[in-house]
């Protein structure tokens, strides 16, 4: 099950006014990773950051995305967030 | 439907255990009423679950009812469906009899009657009330059970059993239970059964308008209840969840606007765990049951049953879903429920069901990975309260007291404000209140961070609130749907646009003016604060909620409450990060507090998980709080260590106004009066690392100035008062590392600085950096860390893992410097010769060098002479490496050979700066002093040579090095020798007695000598002949001899008179030699150099050399010789006869000896071993042999030897004639070989070949 999925870049996080929580969040969630690393499988995780990575990858490779800025795509956040619920379907399975 | 619904809650109250009726037929029951209901609750009971499978009850409770009870009389057909859950489950039929007849006229026909009811599970208890002494009643009580048993037992099942008043069967007990436990099962089966086909009916009809949730839920729960009176606690729980799932559905499903509920006053209180909190015919709406009340009821029945199962982990899982789940429902209904309904609902439940599950969890009962995860679920509830209870204490004001922190702005920041149809407004009596409000605005100031910090507050709220209230306020005005859509889309999108400020609110004013002017005008900030003040005090029923909400301490208490729960629960699960980062929450109420070593306690706690973790950015937010607690605190030390450890962050994190702030308190600290000199570590502040490239290296026992990298992470230059760095030797870890110092104050600029440490000699080997330690002030501090090597270095990540690489190394001992003798040869003894010494660096400069020279026993320095020095390139050229090392020095050298002359102070010479890397030549103008005469010796004599005679040391010592440290040490020998050595010999002895005399000079030296002249003096007993006076031909001078050559000189001398006195007094004759040299010296022996004043230009250089030559008179004359001739090859052989002969010659007469008769004969005698040889024929006899010069005889013998090897020869011998007489040539052998005897044939085996 995957709870949150932070996209961070160099300086994404120090560009918003409020980034510290962000950080935050990425921090605790990382409580949630300790305590769920053995439950998940290895080619799970792997294939999941292989299609995160796709992902990210075309859409920076959009024209009008300035690079280190927010990425504002939607279709990102579409492809994502499928990509995170086909994870946790897989790995209940 | 609300009539059953009623009744059948009634029915449900009124029973929670399981019934077993009694059918008292002979009024026995109160007599034995106690032994029965003693056996209650029935130990372990056999039934099955809803899938027919064997469960074992432990302690079913259950109660005994007589038949005649009211509560079973008085049922009505139509109840049946409602209630038949509370039907008996077993009937227990009392008889007793002690008469046959009466047994089968009365009894036998009412029992009959009784049993034809078919549905019912009965079975007889045969009471005996016979004493035990009456033997004749208890053999009747046996005759009428036999009858009853034939009467009503069957083969399939035994529907009887015997129990003897006064003395109970053994097993009887067990035989009872066991037939109630077999009645109870088979009951329990049948309504299972009935109520499943039942519910399938009802089911199949499910999309059927006569569809009727209620009847449906009747059914299904009467299933559930009966289950949980059975303990079947797990199928009545599965039999809620079907129920919920099927309430869910059709909700979902029926397209109806039904009533949600919740709109009741004390609605707010969560009621998930309280199933009886409303009765079910309040929560029943038509043909369904309104969600918001309906839900909490059912899981409060769920929740009941896993608490009865010891599952409180269970609970708490499965409510936190369910408040999720929940609280999402609410929020789609947000408009039609009170103000923050939600919010206030959330807490009462999370508070709720962290109370129950608290209060029924034992600890350590289950599994350990289990018990983490319950707490963390109690995390979890506790912290979504405490997010809702700010939220809520935020709408009324307290936001000032809410720490501005990423926790809170992490969860508050994302949550929505609250939705309601219209936001609340003031009420008309309150403008007092928003007077007092925004008194109490006006005095609060926010707080300053320490180091004056200056941050942008991060937010607490998604949007402004002040326009997020207006704007609801406006659209309601305005009746604008599109606004409020809109919102709502922004809303489900979740990027409420925060970036919004306020100038652009005013917006709302611009929406149609129409209804009332309390509405149009748009609401101050403290005006919505006590608005909201107001509604919620509507919504909130609960008293304690409301007392929290009263005043800003009560919020701070409650708030504290909160966040402690949430982290101690969180600490005890595996999200130490959440509870840590909540911990800094406490620490900021308690810091406000003034509880400051409580809040540096746990600011020390975050600070340490961002900074192991390297979360740098929260760790710049929380570090200044526990710096300030500290400085408060008086901790020198830890505000000293914050401090640096603030300087340490990213450079992006503060200002650099922030970052001076630092370090001038850490200045002011070093410098001030502190109590103990604290000692602190600056590892991620200053840096050091060895210079870039290959380390330095250095020769043993040199020492040097290490050039070091220190990278400074201070904003400003500062002063290190002292500084002291630590090498560690790499080879060998039992050698203690040595500290290198810099007393002198050093100023580190920010960033790079290279400092120079002086190096004292060092041992061998390879050395990294250890610690840098210093002192600034009173402040002593100390790094561990090597520099990671700045940007400008490299950007070569992988450097980062490189292991800390040697900075020195230090050569093992080796030859720094030779020292040897320049010529290998042999120097002229007596004379001043010059000696080279070729001084060769290797690879190490000899500036300043100063050699000491002490010549040796027998050696004397000219040190009134100069001593010259030149660079010797011939020397250069034969060392291959130089060569290939250095080109351009050799081209140097050659070009120019330096030369220079040098004067010796108290046995040191001072190396010029030429001749520091180049090859050179010492010469040193030294005589070896030689006392013996050189003697000469005869041609026949072999020379015995003795080196040491010759030889002379110079001890020389080399101080070089920077400091002169580094010694070499060396004895070099010299050889010296005379120029000739000469040898003798008699030539010929001339008839006349004149002996030719040679004298063979042999050059000693590597050099040209001219010989001028040579005289002899002769010893007594020999005088020269002729007129020379001892010189030989003159016209033989000059006489060149080259280098290692010979040359001869002849003599001619005679035997003279011998006296006795004056042979003593010169019993050698002494050769003189007057020669001349020419020599290099770089070759060996040379002209030696004469004394200034002595010499004279052009002048040949002459010197004398003088040796002894022993001449003796010859003594022995012989006049006979006597020859062995040679034997044939192989003659001698055992047995065999052989012929020895010998020749004896006359050499001269015997004109001294006078011999008369025997003058012509001579006497021979042959000598032999008798046991090796046989002599055949005359041993000893005469034979003649004539008187002239020259006459020769052969004698012949016939010898046999005897034994085979090598054995004596005979020899012959001439026993008259004197030893000295007789010459032996050609010598007989001294041993001759004798083989063994030849092999005789008849003793000839004949080999076999194989053998």
């Amino acid at each position: 099950m995957i709870i949150c999925v932070a996209v961070v870049g160099h300086q994404s996080f120090t560009e918003a006014d409020d980034a510290l929580k962000l950080h935050h969040i990425v921090h605790c969630s990382l409580d949630v990773v300790d305590e769920r690393d053995l439950d998940v499988r290895d080619a799970d995780v792997r294939n999941f950051f292989r299609r995160f990575h796709a992902a990210y990858v075309d859409a920076v490779s959009n024209p009008f995305h300035v690079p280190g800025k927010k990425i504002t795509s939607k279709t990102f956040v579409e492809r994502v967030s499928t990509i995170v619920k086909s994870f946790g379907l897989s790995s209940a399975g | 439907m609300s009539n059953f619904l009623s009744q059948f809650q009634a029915f449900k109250n009124t029973v929670n255990h399981l019934v077993i009726a009694v059918e008292d037929v002979n009024d026995l029951w109160p007599t034995v009423k106690n032994a029965f209901e003693a056996r209650l609750p029935f130990k372990r009971a056999s039934l099955n679950n809803k899938t027919r499978n064997s469960v074992f009850v432990e302690k079913l409770p259950a109660e005994f009812i007589l038949t005649t009870d009211s509560r079973l009389r008085s049922r009505f057909p139509q109840e049946q469906l409602l209630s038949w859950f509370r039907e008996p489950y077993a009937t227990v039929v009392l008889v007793t009899c002690e008469d046959l007849d009466e047994f089968k006229t009365i009894l036998k026909p009412r029992l009959k009657l009784i049993v034809q009811n078919d549905e019912r599970e009965w079975f007889i208890v045969f009471v005996s009330k016979a004493q035990p002494a009456n033997d004749q009643a208890k053999k009747m009580a046996k005759k009428v059970y036999a009858k009853v048993e034939v009467e009503f037992s069957s083969k399939k099942r035994e529907r009887c059993c015997k129990y003897d008043m006064h003395f109970p069967e053994a097993n009887f007990w067990e035989d009872f239970e066991s037939k109630i436990t077999e009645c109870i099962r088979n009951t329990l089966d049948r309504r299972v059964q009935f109520y499943e086909d039942e519910i399938r009916k009802l089911s199949e009809q499910r999309l059927m308008p006569v569809w009727n949730f209620c009847n449906f839920f009747i059914l299904k729960e009467s299933l559930a209840f009966m289950f949980e009176m059975a303990h079947l606690h797990e199928d009545a729980l599965r039999e809620y969840d079907e129920l919920e799932l099927c309430y869910l559905e059709t909700v979902n499903m029926s397209g109806k606007q039904r009533d949600f509920g919740g709109a009741d006053h004390g609605d707010d209180q969560a009621t998930l765990l309280n199933p009886g909190k409303k009765s079910l015919t309040q929560m029943v709406q038509e043909d369904l049951f309104r969600e918001f009340e309906f839900r909490q009821y059912l899981f409060a029945c769920t929740s009941k049953l896993l608490f009865k199962l010891n599952r409180p982990f269970e609970v708490a899982s499965r409510g936190y879903s369910f408040i999720i789940s929940f609280s999402n429902s609410l929020a789609s209904r947000e408009r039609i429920l009170p103000f923050c309904m939600r919010e206030v609902w959330v807490i009462t439940a999370c508070l709720a069901l962290i109370e129950a599950t608290i209060s029924h969890y034992d600890e350590g009962h289950v599994v350990p990975d289990m018990e983490q995860e319950f707490f963390r679920l109690l995390g979890d509830l506790y912290s979504l309260a405490r997010v809702k209870f700010m939220r809520i204490a935020y709408l009324v004001g307290y936001g000032t007291d809410i720490e501005r922190s990423p926790v809170n702005s992490a969860s508050l920041s994302l949550l929505p404000w609250p939705k309601p149809a219209v936001w609340p407004s003031v009420p008309a009596d309150a403008s007092a209140e928003v007077l007092e409000k925004e008194k109490l605005f006006l005095q609060t100031n926010p707080r300053t961070k320490h180091f004056g910090i200056h941050r942008k507050p991060l937010p607490l709220e998604p949007t402004v609130l002040l326009r997020e209230a207006n704007r609801r306020r406006a659209s309601l005005s305005a009746g604008n749907g599109f606004e409020m859509l809109d919102s709502r889309q922004a809303a489900l999108e979740g990027s409420p646009s925060q970036k919004l400020n306020v100038s652009s609110m005013p917006r709302a004013n611009s929406s149609p003016v129409s209804i009332n002017s309390s509405i149009d005008q748009p609401m101050r900030l403290s005006e919505i604060y006590i608005a909201a003040e107001h509604a919620l005090r509507q919504t909130i029923s609960n008293p304690e909620l409301l007392k929290s909400l009263s005043s800003s301490e009560e919020f701070e208490q409650k708030y504290l409450e909160l966040t402690k729960g949430a982290a101690d629960n969180y600490h005890r699960s595996w999200w130490k990060r959440h509870g840590v980062a909540l911990d800094g929450e406490i620490a900021a109420v308690t810091f406000k507090h003034g509880h400051f070593d409580q809040a540096a306690k746990s600011y020390e706690k975050v600070c340490a998980l961002y900074a192991g973790e390297g979360w740098q950015d929260l760790l710049a937010e929380v570090l200044p709080n526990l710096a300030e607690c500290q400085k408060i605190l008086n901790d020198q030390a830890g505000y000293l260590l914050s401090c640096v450890r603030l300087l340490s962050l990213d450079e992006g994190l503060f200002l650099t106004k922030e970052r001076q702030a630092f370090q001038s308190e850490v200045l002011r600290l070093a410098h001030s009066e502190m109590k103990d000199p604290v000692p602190l570590d600056v590892s991620s502040l200053i840096t050091f690392s060895g210079n870039p490239g290959p380390p330095m290296e250095l020769c043993d026992r040199d020492p040097g100035s290490l050039p070091v990298t220190v990278w400074s992470g201070f904003p400003d230059d500062i002063t290190l008062d002292s500084i002291s760095l630590t090498l560690t030797p790499t080879h060998n870890a039992d050698e203690g590392v040595k500290a290198l110092k810099s007393s002198t104050a050093i100023v580190l600029h920010p960033g790079r600085n290279t400092i120079t440490l002086d190096l004292p000699p060092q041992k061998p080997g390879s050395y990294v950096l250890g610690v840098l330690t210093g002192q600034i002030g009173q402040l002593r501090f100390r790094s561990h860390s090597f520099s990671k090597g700045g940007p400008e270095d490299s950007d070569d990540f992988m450097s980062y893992e490189r292991p800390a690489k040697p900075i020195l190394k230090v050569a093992k001992p080796r030859a720094l410097v030779d020292l040897e003798a320049a010529v290998s040869s042999s120097l002229l003894i007596n004379e001043y010769q010059w000696v080279g010494i070729l001084v060769r660096p290797i690879n190490y400069s000899l500036k300043a060098a100063v050699l000491h020279i002490d010549p040796g026993p027998g050696l004397e320095i000219e040190d009134s002479h100069v001593i010259e020095m030149e660079s010797s390139s011939s020397v250069l050229q034969n060392d291959d490496e130089q060569v290939q090392e250095d080109g351009a020095q050799i081209g140097s050298s050659n070009s120019g050979k330096r030369s220079e002359c040098l004067s010796l102070h108290d046995g040191k010479i001072e190396f010029p700066s030429w001749a520091s890397d180049t090859p050179s030549t010492l010469w040193v103008l030294i005589r070896a002093v030689g006392d013996s005469l050189s003697r000469g010796s005869s041609s026949a004599t072999t020379r015995t040579e003795n080196i040491v005679d010759g030889m002379r040391t110079v001890a020389l010592k080399l101080e070089f090095g920077v400091f002169h440290n580094q010694i070499f040490e060396r004895t070099l020998p010299v050889h010296f020798t005379y120029p000739f050595y000469v040898t003798t010999r008699v030539t010929d002895k001339c008839n006349d007695g004149t002996l030719l005399l040679q004298v063979i000079l042999h050059s000693e030296v590597k050099a040209k000598l001219t010989i001028y002249d040579a005289w002899l003096n002769l010893q007594d007993g020999f005088v020269h002949t002729g007129e020379s006076e001892g010189r030989p031909n003159s016209s033989d001078f000059p006489l060149v001899i080259s280098p290692t050559s010979k040359a001869g000189i002849l003599f001619s001398i005679c035997l003279g008179m011998t006296n006795e006195e004056e042979a003593t007094k010169q019993s050698e004759s002494i050769l003189n030699i007057r020669y001349g040299i020419s020599g290099d010296r770089t070759i060996g022996a040379h002209p030696p150099l004469m004394n200034e004043s002595t010499r004279v230009d052009g002048a040949r250089q002459e010197l004398i050399f003088r040796t002894a030559i022993a001449l003796q008179r010859p003594v022995l004359d012989p006049c006979l010789a006597v020859g062995f001739l040679s034997l044939p090859l192989d003659a001698l052989r055992v047995g065999k006869l052989v012929k020895m002969q010998w020749r004896v010659e006359r050499l001269k007469d015997f004109d001294k000896k006078e011999v008369s008769e025997h003058n012509d004969e001579v006497l021979y005698e042959v000598n032999a071993y008798s046991g090796t040889w046989m002599i055949a024929g005359r041993k000893r006899g005469h034979v003649s042999l004539s008187r002239e010069e020259g006459a020769r005889i052969t004698i012949s013998i016939l010898c046999m030897p005897l034994v085979a090897g090598y054995v004596r020869p005979p020899i012959l011998g001439l026993p008259d004639v004197d030893d000295a007489d007789i010459s032996c040539k050609p010598a007989g052998p001294h041993l001759v070989c004798v083989l063994p005897p030849a092999l005789c044939s008849s003793y000839c085996i004949p080999v076999d070949s194989r053998a």
